[in-house]
């Protein structure tokens, strides 16, 4: 079910109703929760429910295994075998085809003519890896001592509660397993409405409005086809419209996601922070798609040895990270390289940084034209990083870029006022002073109930009338 | 955009059971100053506000949205849909209350949401919409169209020779149809984008098809791009999204019957005639074979009548694409095995349509290939 259509607006309401209606039953309302979040997931592929099931399964008994097992020995054994089942699932539907695909390639290319490996183009089912990484934060907290393995019905809630399911935040069983245990303590009479709707109409704004707006104007026309058809300029908006796109599709879904948690009287943790503004790579990821990065930092930075072995091995570890953290995103060779780039690029911002800081000086440059240097620079790596991201090859990606330098005074009919004003607009939102929601929120909050839902009414007006008819797919969903 | 909250990328701290919402809260640095009266709701009147928003939304936009529902394919979703919204719509419009959507529409130079079926009118709301909404001007609508026509003879003579294109004077080719037709305009944009004697138009559209009129009507648009490309040559990929039932006047054509096949032989002619009745040649490309064996069987149901059409009319061909993304036992396959042994996925994990670039591009040339067979040019 996608978040802006009427059919999630009506199981939203009744999944409300429910929500706050059975919160004293504790388990009764947890097997509400449990039964909408399936219905939720179901409403693609009623067959992905089993799969969504058999995660959790695993996530729960490994962590109660981990936790039984009388030995650190048998307590890695047990880890061992759920990071495998569980990798196994994501493996299978996720990069199954990419690696039969990549080795018969490879095979014909060395002269090795067998039979080819069985080719199989397994359908991806929505948000396989945001619920596998739930549940492997889950069960490696459990083996680390950080959490106490819950119950098998709150273990179930935890991985398929509805508002995080298939596009995060990724929320760790330390944030959300405490919430659902005491689920009924939840005050049914203080909802941060205020909050909740700025966030979740935000969210509706950017991705019906803003990123349907410039997908449309100049992204797929341009990324959609062969790069010699296109000038320089239309690359480069492309890139810069990509940026806003990507970043609208994707927060605007976590916004939702948040609000509608909130709603239910659960809060999740925030996953951007006006990403475009950052002032380096490492600044970039503490500000995009944070709880991935945290889980990467958490999860496979510091146990690869972190920030604690020589330079090198700091490198090497951050490379790692960046190109798993790219084939994170899908399986292909596009997603490899943008790994690749942002982990080089923070390995190269990491030592300039340790030879200011042993030179005796500051780790960046201070001052208002160094702070707007770093964040330009900063931006064009990362819209470098997104031609990546979104070309369908290699190939097609390197020949854009190459269009970037070759392209020049070719006409660009596709570079209209538009859409650059609502690229520099989305951009510049960035920068606006952080209060200035907040104060919207409190005058918000100030009005009648009435003219709460009044005012709410007109901007779902304004959203549904900017917006394209029919609604595009989220691009996370496909993460 | 969302900037109230503070950067949560201070260390993480290590984590205990109790109290995690607070800390949350803490770190979203959700609450900084004392909060505003009003902040906190409870749940009831939170019910009340939603319900206000929505009431108010349906008010002013209830005629978009009427608009919408019946344009939708029938089934009971359809018409519940038009049950519940058709007395707001009608109410919506008595009180004039549509006109700010219509004028935000106006304003972005879009035409307004269309009464099909007239919802001033009294009485029970007709059984199917009657024909198209009107968003695009200059069409030829499948209630006013013409009678199909007798069997033409199979000539070549109405239609003058194609010239062998050059940079002065460079082969127009329109290309239309579905979201499969647009993986195809890719393709082509790709074989044929850098060759000056060719000018490539783009115009197919995703979630369209030749089924649901209502929804979008093909026989109108075509009939504006003709007139505003000019084309010498049209290619056609539809029919992704026609395996579904359809009004016709009070009765429902559904998918499989004879009456269906002659009510869409119908469509498809319309669109063959327009094209060559304004001078051009038509490509007419199949739907490839997909991985449900349900769904390729509607699509060769559907490639039968293409190619039974195309027959019919000089100056249209049928390319058949079902064999280039099949093994050669018949069977689909998402992969193909290039001459220099790389195997490329051609299709895309949804089974349907045609992965880029290089299923696009195998596509594309299959129909580069039969423009130059059937038309007698070189590209």
């Amino acid at each position: 079910m996608l978040f802006p259509t009427i059919d999630f607006a009506i199981f939203f309401g009744i999944a409300f109703v429910g929500n706050w209606l059975l919160r004293p039953y504790r388990r009764a309302w947890k097997l509400f929760i449990l039964a909408a979040s399936y219905v939720f997931y179901g409403w693609w592929d009623w067959r992905f429910v089993f799969l969504l099931a058999a995660s959790t399964l695993c996530t729960a008994a490994g962590a109660r295994l981990v936790h039984g097992a009388a030995t650190e020995a048998g307590r890695r054994r047990f880890l061992v075998a759920t990071l495998v089942a569980e990798l196994g699932l994501l493996g299978w539907f996720k990069y199954y085809g990419f690696a039969s695909s990549s080795i018969d390639s490879a095979l014909h290319r060395l002269g090795v003519h067998g039979d080819p490996i069985p080719l199989l183009q397994v359908t991806l089912p929505v948000g396989i890896s945001f619920f596998t990484f739930m549940g492997l934060s889950y069960v490696i907290d459990v083996y680390r001592r950080r959490l106490e393995p819950s119950a098998f019905l709150d273990v179930a809630v935890y991985v398929a509660f509805f508002p995080h399911l298939v596009a995060g935040p990724i929320v760790r069983g330390s944030e959300l397993l405490p919430q659902i245990h005491a689920a009924h303590r939840r005050d049914p009479r203080r909802i941060d409405l205020p909050q909740a709707a700025y966030l979740i109409f935000g969210g509706l704004f950017k991705k019906v409005v803003i990123s349907s707006y410039v997908a449309s104007a100049i992204v797929d026309p341009v990324f959609n086809t062969s790069p010699t058809l296109h000038s320089a300029a239309e690359v480069l908006l492309a890139a810069y419209g990509y940026a806003v796109q990507i970043y609208c599709d994707f927060s605007g879904y976590t916004d939702i996601a948040i609000g509608c948690a909130l709603l239910l009287g659960f809060r999740f943790p925030q996953n951007f922070d006006a990403p475009y503004t950052a002032r380096s790579l490492q600044d970039f990821w503490r500000r995009w798609h944070i709880t991935l990065s945290l889980w990467l930092r958490d999860y496979l930075y510091i146990p690869l040895g972190g920030n604690r072995g020589s330079r090198l091995a700091l490198y090497r570890n951050l490379l790692i990270t960046m190109v798993l953290g790219g084939l994170w995103h899908g399986a292909a060779w596009t997603f490899v390289l943008w790994g690749a780039l942002h982990g080089v690029g923070q390995a190269v911002g990491h030592f300039r940084r340790a030879r200011r800081t042993a030179r005796g000086l500051s780790p960046q440059r201070e001052g208002t034209l160094a702070l707007a240097w770093q964040r330009l620079a900063t931006f064009q790596v990362v819209c470098l990083g997104w031609i990546f991201f979104r070309a369908d090859s290699i190939g097609a990606a390197f020949g854009f870029v190459a269009r970037l330098f070759t392209g020049w005074g070719a006409p660009s009919p596709l570079v209209r006022l538009p859409v650059v004003a609502a690229i520099v607009g989305a951009l510049a939102l960035q920068y606006l002073p952080r209060d200035l929601a907040e104060r919207a929120q409190e005058a918000f909050a100030r009005l009648g109930a009435l003219a709460k839902g009044a005012v709410l009414g007109l901007v779902l007006l304004v959203i549904t009338t900017l917006g394209p008819p029919g609604v595009a797919p989220f691009i996370y969903y496909r993460f | 955009m969302r900037q109230a909250l503070a950067r949560p990328n201070r260390p993480r701290r290590r984590p205990a059971l109790a109290g995690a919402a607070d800390r949350l809260a803490e770190r979203d640095g959700v609450r900084r100053r004392a909060p505003a009266r009003g902040r906190y709701v409870p749940a009831g009147k939170v019910l009340g506000v939603g319900l206000a928003c929505f009431g108010l939304w349906l008010a002013l936009d209830a005629r978009q949205l009427y608009t919408s529902a019946v344009a939708a394919p029938p089934g009971a979703r359809r018409t519940v849909a038009m049950a519940i919204l058709r007395p707001i719509a009608r109410l919506s419009e008595a009180l004039s209350l549509d006109r700010l959507v219509n004028l935000g529409n106006r304003a972005l130079g879009r035409a307004g949401a269309p009464t099909p079926g007239g919802l001033s009118a009294a009485g029970p709301p007709p059984a199917a919409p009657s024909p198209p909404p009107t968003t695009l001007p200059g069409r030829a609508r499948t209630g006013s169209r013409p009678p199909a026509p007798t069997r033409p003879k199979r000539s070549r003579a109405g239609l003058p020779p194609l010239a062998q294109p050059t940079p002065a004077s460079p082969l127009r080719i329109l290309e239309v149809g579905d979201s499969l037709g647009e993986d195809l305009g890719d393709g082509l944009a790709d074989v044929l984008g850098g060759d000056p004697r060719v000018r490539l138009f783009p115009e197919a559209v995703g979630s369209t098809g030749l089924a649901n009129a209502a929804y979008y009507d093909w026989p109108a648009v075509l009939a504006r791009d003709l007139a505003r490309y000019h084309p010498q040559v049209v290619v056609v990929m539809i029919g992704g999204n026609d395996a579904q039932a359809f009004a016709v006047g009070d009765r429902i054509a559904t998918f499989g019957t004879a009456f269906w096949r002659a009510q869409y032989a119908q469509r498809v002619a319309t669109m063959m005639r327009e094209a060559t009745a304004a001078g051009a040649r038509v490509l007419w490309v199949g739907m490839p074979i997909m991985r449900s064996p349900a769904f390729s069987a509607d699509m060769a149901e559907l490639n039968g009548i293409y190619a039974a059409e195309a027959r019919r009319f000089a100056g249209v061909r049928f390319l058949s694409t079902w064999k280039l993304f099949a093994t050669p036992s018949g069977a689909y396959s998402a992969y193909r095995t290039e001459a220099n042994g790389d195997v490329v996925v051609v299709r895309d994990p949804d089974g349907v349509h045609i992965a880029p670039p290089a299923g696009e591009e195998l596509l594309a040339h299959a129909a580069v290939a039969a423009m130059e067979r059937a038309f007698r040019i070189r590209l």
